[in-house]
């Protein structure tokens, strides 16, 4: 037998081998590769719960609450513990067809074959039981395993009121978790309006808890004892210049009408009440309601979603007679005493004349005061027509529109979404008149018609100019956060560029249209309160004539500026004027003074009014 | 625990001639209890392994199998003519079949087999593919008693055939083959017996050229699908074959080549010398790559193709298949250099590991004590692998040094099976881990075999030479 102890050797230099090995293995694991093992060993082992912290209130300028917060529940389910449920009694006590139970349901557990999700993630099967339904449903709930009650925040609105410029708060989409790593799918966020443009102070700190959870996701004690939590911090107060009592009786003023309120403190920039009717409760959108209501409301041939006073754009009509007086002043061209005749209309050529309706021949004060059209136009083409060429002259007439915050958007506000309006640049009417237009061409512009598209708080912020006498700040509606007032210098002081000595006539002009018998308001005068206005009556080629309506009050140190439009209303002296005095009277004096007017504003209905004769120009 | 020290007494209370004398009533014995629990037995994690007692106590009867065969073997081994090697000693019955060159087997070197066989198909019915694997250690001992090298040589390389093989088209490892081969002929090959024995060889070389084209041609090209959740079958028989023929008809069929070439080289063998047998070692080879994908679509069962597909890094589902082996690496890797200190490690304890007490046991030390605890779990390993080895090699009775070898051997691959699986180098068994993994019958299991021969170590200076 030949020897082969030698052998021996090769086992121990086979078992070195293997353990060399096994060595650079576990080197390669645990030395080269451990940060990554470590990590991915947290993401198993490690949960973050996430503790939603309850949004902030909105207040109004007199603190009390515009929007609050309630509870609601959601039903959740674990598919992991989850065991077959008596359906019927389900759905009886939660409230929900069986058909959206079983869709709900069935989609959950095909996700979870088809490996998109976890066996251990909850699913949401019932969302939004009231606090007050959901205590018979909580006695029960044990019947039902694998399924459980979870406690969330929803908005509530003690006053069904300003439910568009307060915005909306919905589960954010895949848009938005792409660009902003704060949010998860599934979060809550401002989507328009004032929680839109606070969401930061309004959305507080979330709140996270490390938990250790074993393979079944069973909590098994905190992660670092509890080192690297934080507590979930409820979002700010947000308290805003909006006026609640004023917001809810403009909006009662405009029930059954369509158009838009605007009313502004002038010497601050701060927006008391913004009302776009028709408007709808936001208690509607809030909750299970939202899934039934929201389309509705949506396909409501009146849009009540769309805020009329900021993105709207309708002709201003006779109250940019305000602007030109001005800016012609300003100009050098016109004084107090520079009369046009006014011949009952304007002519423009053979075959188009724009009517009025008489003046004789006005002085500028007179021409504010009875509003009169010819003398307008008049105006308008001197001021073109004092430049080499008209795209010179238009150009600097749209200068001074845009510096009266026509044709912009506001971007320093922090009401989002206005809309600009229109005023046309030069380039557009040399596409549509090519080398061939004048100041003439344009005459309609000079009385708030043809191309110009103004909404009410631009129409607004116009009798703020005049009440500042030469400028205004910019409309916001944010007054403080918490207990700190919010910064005033972010809304700046915009100077229209128009001297301060010019601004006399057109006050007394706004004066001698309420309170002068000659005046086209003058049926709105108030015995106590000195109302400077201008009304407008906006052409409209679909309809009725717009009722438009600028003023501020009192006249000395005015304290509110409104602008008011209301679709197919017709004169503007006739509904616009009326409310918007109504409104001023309620800021001022916190009662009126005439409950006859106000009950006819509130029960007229101009919803489907139908175009009937040609209107005049006021 | 304490059992198994009152166990550790009482073996060493017994004279070591206890145990060479009575070999056949532990061996009959063990086979018994096989046989029995394949009647009576119960089923535990779909191994119908296991004897149940009460609910606390299971008894798992191939654990003490390991010990019988143990004993069988160093009985049979340390008989006088006792050899792998054809002698003059053998029978003239027997001479015939000893003359069967290439396998070389003798009369007593086949009882060996057999005696190993019989207890490893019992537990292959009772569906415990690891404990069954266990009997492969035994083929390691027999090495050092006489078993050709080139045994060794070629196990090794099937296993490295059929890995490259189940992912690799067959091409890539035939031309391998090839130059492994056409090297080690030339080497080997005994030159001095002229032209005709390297004309011999230029032309089994061009024949040998000429099997990988005609096997592809038998052969459909075959894939292993790994983006598709289940590993895809391939059809495994060409389109001209009729479809009742068996789909492992190719891997048959490549059986049977190498049989008929197998008596072609023995008839040759005198011509071209120690060439035959690289020659027939090359051709066996050829044939298994050929086979490799048929054995692994149709022979073995679905889950042990995805341990194999885990082993190659080709399957690393998490929440399937992988689960245990990444969570393991995942937990062994996380524990650093330091380790996360003892009853620390949070993947562990919070039970993402399957079996973390017995087959995954090395996880919870990789974890807990890191790099250097766990390497230092490796060397204590390593130096009693060794002293095992010096030990029986230096036993005076052969029957204790074949069993000293077994011991060695069974501890060296349940160690190298139990780690290997828990940082991905080993396929997926479940083997315990000697002394540390949590389980009753293994513990006592290894306690028996561990203590017998401490026994017989004790007595080894009283036997003279």
């Amino acid at each position: 037998m030949k020897d082969e102890s030698a052998r021996k050797y090769i086992y121990i230099g086979m078992f070195v081998f293997i353990a060399i090995a096994f060595i650079f293995k576990l080197m390669q694991l645990q030395v080269i590769n451990t940060e990554y093992n470590r990590r991915f060993a947290d993401t198993y082992a490690i949960k973050r719960i996430v503790r939603f912290p309850a949004r902030g209130n909105i207040l109004d300028r007199n603190g009390e609450i515009l929007v609050g917060n309630d509870y609601a529940y959601d039903i959740y389910m674990l598919p992991t513990d989850a065991e077959p449920i008596d359906t019927a009694d389900f759905c009886y006590l939660s409230d929900i067809p069986k058909e959206d139970f079983v869709r709900v349901s069935r989609a959950a557990w095909k996700r979870i074959k088809n490996k998109e999700a976890s066996k251990t993630e909850p699913v949401p099967i019932v969302r939004d039981i009231s606090k007050e339904n959901v205590a018979t449903i909580q006695e029960k709930m044990s019947k039902f395993k694998g399924y459980y009650l979870e406690k969330k925040s929803l908005r509530k609105y003690p006053r069904p009121i300003a439910a568009l410029i307060l915005g909306e708060v919905a589960e954010c989409d895949t848009a938005i978790t792409n660009h902003d790593p704060y949010y998860r799918p599934g979060d809550y966020i401002g989507k328009s309006g004032i929680e839109k443009s606070y969401e930061k102070v309004l959305r507080g700190v979330k709140g996270v808890r490390k938990v250790f959870v074993d393979v079944k996701q069973n909590e098994k004690g905190k992660y670092l004892d509890g080192e690297e939590d934080t507590v979930s911090v409820q979002g700010e107060n947000l308290t805003v210049t909006l006026d609640a009592d004023l917001q809810e009786y403009g909006e009662m003023l405009m029930k059954n009408k369509k158009g838009a309120i605007v009313a502004i403190e002038p010497n601050t920039g701060e927006v008391l009440a913004l009302i776009s009717a028709p408007t709808y409760d936001p208690n509607l959108l809030v909750g299970r309601g939202r899934k039934q209501n929201y389309p509705k409301l949506l396909l409501d041939p009146n849009k009540p979603l769309y805020n009329r006073a900021i993105m709207d754009g309708y002709p201003p009509g006779s109250t940019f007679k305000i602007f030109q007086a001005l800016a012609g002043q300003q100009e050098g061209f016109i004084h107090n005493d520079t009369r046009y005749p006014c011949g009952g209309g304007f002519r423009i050529s053979a075959s188009h004349t724009i009517d009025c309706h008489g003046h004789g021949s006005p002085d500028l004060v007179t021409s504010i005061r009875a509003s009169c059209n010819s003398y307008y136009c008049r105006l308008f083409v001197n001021f073109v027509n004092r430049y080499p060429t008209p795209e010179e002259g238009y150009g600097a007439w749209k200068a001074y529109a845009n510096r009266f915050g026509f044709g912009q958007n506001f971007p320093d506000s922090d009401i989002p979404n206005i809309k600009k309006g229109n005023v046309p640049p030069p380039e557009y009417f040399d596409k549509i008149y090519p080398g061939r237009w004048t100041g003439m061409t344009l005459v309609s512009l000079g009385i708030g018609q043809g191309e110009l598209q103004a909404n009410a708080l631009q129409i607004c912020n116009l009798s703020c100019i005049v009440a500042n006498r030469g400028y205004w700040i910019t409309p916001h509606v944010g007054k403080k956060v918490g207990n700190k007032e919010v910064d005033p210098s972010q809304f700046k002081n915009n100077y229209v560029g128009v001297d301060d000595k010019y601004f006399d006539v057109v006050q007394e002009g706004m004066y001698g249209a309420v309170n002068q018998p000659g005046g086209t308001a003058y049926f709105v005068k108030l015995p106590d309160i000195i109302i400077c206005g201008k009304t407008g009556t906006a052409q409209n080629p679909h309809g009725e004539n717009h009722s438009v309506f600028t003023c501020y009050a009192p006249r000395e140190n005015p304290k509110i500026a409104i602008g008011i439009l209301i679709e197919n209303a017709g004169f503007g002296a006739t509904w616009a004027a009326p409310i918007a005095t109504l409104m001023i009277e309620k800021y001022l004096k916190r009662k009126t003074s005439r409950p006859s007017m106000e009950k006819q504003m509130m029960e007229g209905n101009l919803m489907n009014v139908k175009k009937t004769s040609r209107s005049h120009d006021n | 625990m304490g059992v198994c020290f009152a166990v550790g007494f009482f073996i060493m209370l017994f004279d070591s001639r206890f145990y060479t004398n009575l070999w056949y009533i532990f061996y009959g014995g063990s086979l018994a209890l096989l046989v029995l629990v394949l009647v009576v037995g119960q089923t535990v994690d779909g191994n119908k392994s296991w004897f149940v007692i009460t609910s606390s106590i299971k008894i798992q009867p191939s654990e003490f199998a390991k010990f019988a065969t143990a004993l069988v073997l160093a009985k049979l081994m340390s008989g006088s003519n006792f050899s792998f090697e054809p002698t003059s000693k053998s029978r003239a019955v027997f001479r015939v079949f000893e003359r069967i060159p290439v396998v070389n087997a003798t009369v007593s070197g086949t009882l060996v087999f057999v005696a190993l066989a019989i207890p490893a198909v019992l537990i292959l019915l009772e569906n415990d593919t690891g404990s069954t694997l266990v009997f492969v250690s035994f083929i390691l001992v027999l090495f050092r008693f006489g078993l050709s090298w080139l045994y060794l040589i070629t196990g090794v390389l099937m296993i490295v055939i059929f890995l490259v093989g189940v992912l690799n088209p067959p091409h890539y490892v035939l031309i391998s083959l090839l130059i492994a081969g056409s090297l080690a002929s030339f080497i080997f090959t005994d030159v001095r017996n002229g032209w005709k024995a390297a004309a011999f060889m230029i032309f089994f070389f061009g024949l040998a050229m000429l099997l990988p084209g005609w096997f592809a041609d038998l052969l459909p090209a075959c894939s292993v699908d790994l983006k598709a959740k289940e590993i895809k079958l391939c059809p495994g028989y060409p389109g001209w074959m009729p479809p009742w023929l068996p789909p492992s008809l190719p891997a048959l069929l490549a059986i049977a080549t190498m049989g008929v070439v197998s008596v072609i080289c023995f008839f040759l063998r005198r011509l071209i010398g120690a060439g035959a047998t690289i020659l027939a070692i090359f051709i066996f080879l050829t044939s298994f790559t050929l086979a490799v994908k048929p054995i692994f679509n149709y022979v073995l069962k679905p889950h042990h193709r995805t341990r194999v597909m885990v082993l190659l890094s080709k399957e690393k589902d998490r929440r399937g298949a992988a689960w245990n082996v990444e969570n393991s690496k995942v937990a062994i890797g996380s524990g650093g250099f330091l380790g996360k200190g003892y009853l620390h490690g949070s993947f562990t304890k919070l039970k993402f590991i399957p079996k973390q007490r017995t087959d995954f046991i090395f996880s919870t030390v990789g974890e807990e004590w890191g790099f250097w605890g766990s390497s230092l779990v490796l060397l204590i390993y390593l130096a009693f692998l060794i002293r095992l080895i010096l030990a029986a090699d230096r036993q005076r009775n052969r029957f204790y040094m074949v069993y000293g070898y077994c011991v060695a051997c069974l501890m060296f691959f349940h160690y190298f099976m139990n780690i290997g699986t828990t940082i991905g180098l080993a396929p997926v068994v479940g083997v315990p881990l000697p002394f540390f993994s949590y389980g009753g019958s293994s513990l006592l299991g290894f306690t028996i075999l561990f203590w017998v021969f401490v026994k017989m170590d004790s007595q080894n200076m009283q036997i003279l030479r």
